[in-house]
């Protein structure tokens, strides 16, 4: 696995096949962010499509330096935040555990379902939590405790 | 521990990121409190659901689809970026003088295509005697096409190529229907892009929301947040002059937008923007 100062630098050297690397390196990362905003799997991968056009088009600005992944997790809330909620799914996942996870996601705002998404979904840490959402980790913290606890009262009363 | 304080730490305690003697008097609670002994059962339910299913694989082919599109675009960044860095080595002087040469040799061959263009209809239909003028400004295409002789009125034209950017062609040949919402790319904007679309806003008469039809107001884009989506909503009388001010500040083909858009009054236009740092 090539780190993301390598990745960034063959980028900018020109290596055009490098951001192939980069795709297949998060597009688990993407398109779970997009899914679990969209509830779509068509729509989903439409998005996570757009992310990833975005970070070609500024990725060349990128400091070697940066952290690719929290880039491009940043990049991804940019433009999921303004992603209005369908009225109805086209194309919802097939597993129902998977709806499961998305109709649980969907019960919280979408602050709350952002920290919760970064924290227990994708296993970032409290502090790129933060460091993501440009936000104090004290409010961090207190917005994955909120969404934790909204999103388990919810499952409780669904398995009831 | 009281329960209230108990529950506003149940999430660090299931993380075990108390200090040993907090996490006690939480378990403490817990095990005194039925109500907080739910919560955390249902805590930790919801933790293990989102740990086992919360992670969706990328869809078969996704990385190729997107390869695709990405090949498609028209400014590779890379390139860019390759250009930019080499260009900084040279001193600036240079630099203006050698476009300034690729100015001139890209505005004699227009000419000289445009000289080919037009005199090949006029000695149809008028035999004219070749003017000198015309004989000298037509020896350098005498390599490619067998000279031709140019009547005098002829000359003007050439005298003044007037060299038109290949894109900017292109771009103004696309026809527009304001009832179709199309979305534009402005790629390296710069931090002020945004005020700079608020300005075109008010030009127009028109006004910047979100996909909700909230209004937006312009901020400066950043290393941090270098990417952002807006709508600019216009009535459909001044749609077209704001068309073409975002093909100029895009510099890029619109395309039809099919995605999510604000809600709209009838007498209204939608454009997306999609500006980067």
């Amino acid at each position: 696995m090539l780190e993301s100062a390598d990745l960034i630098r063959r980028f900018h050297s020109g290596d055009s096949g490098v951001f192939e690397r980069v795709i297949e390196e998060y597009q688990g990362d993407i398109y779970t962010l997009c899914l679990r905003s969209c509830g779509d799997t068509k729509r989903a991968e439409s998005l996570a499509e757009q992310i990833f056009l975005a970070a070609h088009h500024a990725l060349y600005r990128l400091a070697p330096d940066t952290a690719l992944r929290q880039w491009l997790l940043r990049l991804s809330i940019d433009l999921l935040e303004n992603v209005e909620q369908p009225d109805s799914l086209d194309d919802p996942p097939s597993d129902q555990q998977s709806v499961l996870v998305n109709d649980t996601l969907q019960q919280l705002d979408t602050p709350f379902r952002f920290a919760v998404m970064l924290r227990d979904v994708l296993e970032l840490s409290e502090t790129d939590v933060a460091d993501i959402l440009n936000l104090p980790l004290g409010t961090v913290r207190s917005r994955i405790h909120r969404g934790r606890l909204t999103m388990a009262r919810s499952l409780a009363k669904e398995m009831e | 521990m009281d329960s209230f304080f108990a529950r506003n730490r149940l999430s660090a305690y299931l993380d075990r990121t108390l200090p040993k003697p907090e996490a006690e008097a939480v378990a403490e609670a817990v095990a005194r409190d039925m109500a907080l002994s739910a919560d955390l059962r249902a805590m930790k339910q919801a933790l293990t659901l989102l740990e086992d299913h919360g992670r969706a694989p990328a869809p078969t082919g996704f990385k190729a689809r997107t390869m695709t599109v990405v090949a498609q675009q028209p400014v590779p960044g890379s390139q860019i970026a390759w250009l930019q860095r080499r260009l900084a080595r040279v001193p600036t002087e240079w630099v203006a003088v050698l476009g300034a040469a690729l100015i001139v040799v890209a505005a004699l061959s227009t000419g000289s295509r445009e000289v080919k263009e037009q005199t090949a209809p006029a000695v149809q239909s008028q035999k004219v005697q070749p003017s000198p003028q015309a004989v000298a400004i037509e020896a350098p295409v005498k390599a490619q096409a067998k000279p031709t002789p140019l009547p005098p009125t002829e000359v003007p034209s050439v005298k003044a190529p007037a060299p038109t950017p290949k894109a900017t062609k292109s771009l103004s040949n696309i026809p527009f229907d304001p009832s179709t919402p199309m979305g534009f790319r402005i790629l390296h904007g710069g931090d002020q892009v945004l005020y700079d679309i608020a300005t075109l806003a008010d030009e127009t008469g028109g006004r910047l929301v979100n996909v909700h039809g909230k209004l937006v107001t312009p901020h400066s884009l950043s290393e941090a947040r270098s990417f952002t989506q807006i709508y600019l909503i216009t009535p459909k009388e001044t749609a077209v002059a704001a068309h073409k001010k975002l093909i100029q500040r895009s510099g890029m083909d619109p395309y039809p937008l099919d995605g999510p858009r604000p809600p709209l009054d009838s007498g209204e236009a939608v454009f997306l923007i999609e500006a980067q740092l």
